[in-house]
């Protein structure tokens, strides 16, 4: 029964991984993506993964795909079609991309186990958590401290700077002006 | 149809799964002119590596795994914040979103 969900839901990524390289659309990309995490999250159930299988959904389908297509709808309408692919690249990127399947699988290899059973309250929230704040406190403060430094960097980033808003590009540049102008004996 | 008993999955299932939605995630990454496509690949590769994360966790019986799947969460969260960004200021420049307009840096 494992199995049968297993392949069910692997079949499904896939197409829908395949779906999303290939659709010139960005926004219906993103739709398929969305699709693919879903079923990388009963992935991660099948795997008794529960509280990653939760948080695949609510945070990477939900937060950050949302994310993705606000600011896919927000850049839509461009002038030029940027929906194109490299064709002369299509060879060299299926070839790589065999090799390194290849590669990878190799280090598999094909020894087909079934999984032995898991301990009791595996992947729960409480033995997740246990394990992220025992062992893992200082890359869980540090964590923190990333996700602020990329909130300030991302808004720093997207401020659109308003004229005389105070240390906008216009304001340096006429503060330069009078300074080398008139040597500020205005002020 | 095969007896049930056969259907029965292990790790390499898992991982020649991995293997093959990062190989998606590559070829995205390489063949896709549009920006926010190759974001959405690299997510793509993000994922499957997770997936390894999980089902080498599940292996093993030991829920590191999932602790690092949850780091790479906030990293991918981070990285999309930030570099979408970027990709909005760039849009607002040279109106596109297209890699091969973005050659200022090599010029």
């Amino acid at each position: 029964m494992e199995g049968l969900f297993f392949y069910l839901f692997a079949t499904l990524a896939v197409i829908a991984a395949l779906a999303m390289v290939t659709r010139r659309d960005p926004v219906t990309s993103a739709f398929w993506l969305i699709f693919c995490f879903l079923n990388v999250a009963a992935l991660f159930a099948t795997l008794e993964a529960h509280l990653i299988a939760v948080l695949q959904v609510l945070i990477y389908a939900g937060a950050i795909m949302v994310f993705f297509l606000f600011v896919t709808m927000f850049l839509g309408r461009t002038k030029r079609a940027s929906s194109g692919t490299h064709t002369a690249l299509i060879g060299f990127a299926l070839l790589t991309a065999a090799a390194l399947v290849a590669l990878l699988g190799r280090v598999v290899g094909s020894s087909p186990r079934a999984f032995l059973a898991a301990p009791e309250g595996f992947g729960t929230i409480e033995g997740v958590s246990e394990t992220l704040l025992r062992h893992y406190l200082l890359p869980f403060e540090v964590t923190g401290l990333l996700l602020t430094v990329a909130v300030i960097g991302a808004v720093l980033l997207a401020r659109r700077e308003a004229p005389g808003m105070r240390g906008s590009r216009e304001e340096v540049e006429l503060l330069e002006r009078d300074a080398s102008v008139g040597g500020g004996a205005d002020a | 149809m095969p007896d049930p008993g056969t259907l029965s999955v292990g790790l390499t299932h898992y991982l020649w799964l991995s293997a093959i939605l990062f190989g998606i995630g590559v070829v995205g990454v390489v063949l896709r002119r549009n920006a926010l496509v190759m974001f959405l690949s690299i997510e793509l590769m993000l994922t499957a590596v997770n997936l390894s994360f999980v089902a080498f966790s599940r292996e093993l019986g030991d829920m590191q795994g999932h602790v690092f799947v949850l780091f790479v969460f906030a990293v991918a969260a981070a990285e999309a914040g930030v570099g979408l960004a970027i990709l909005v200021e760039i849009f607002r420049k040279r109106d596109s979103v297209d890699t091969d307009d973005f050659r200022q840096l090599m010029e």
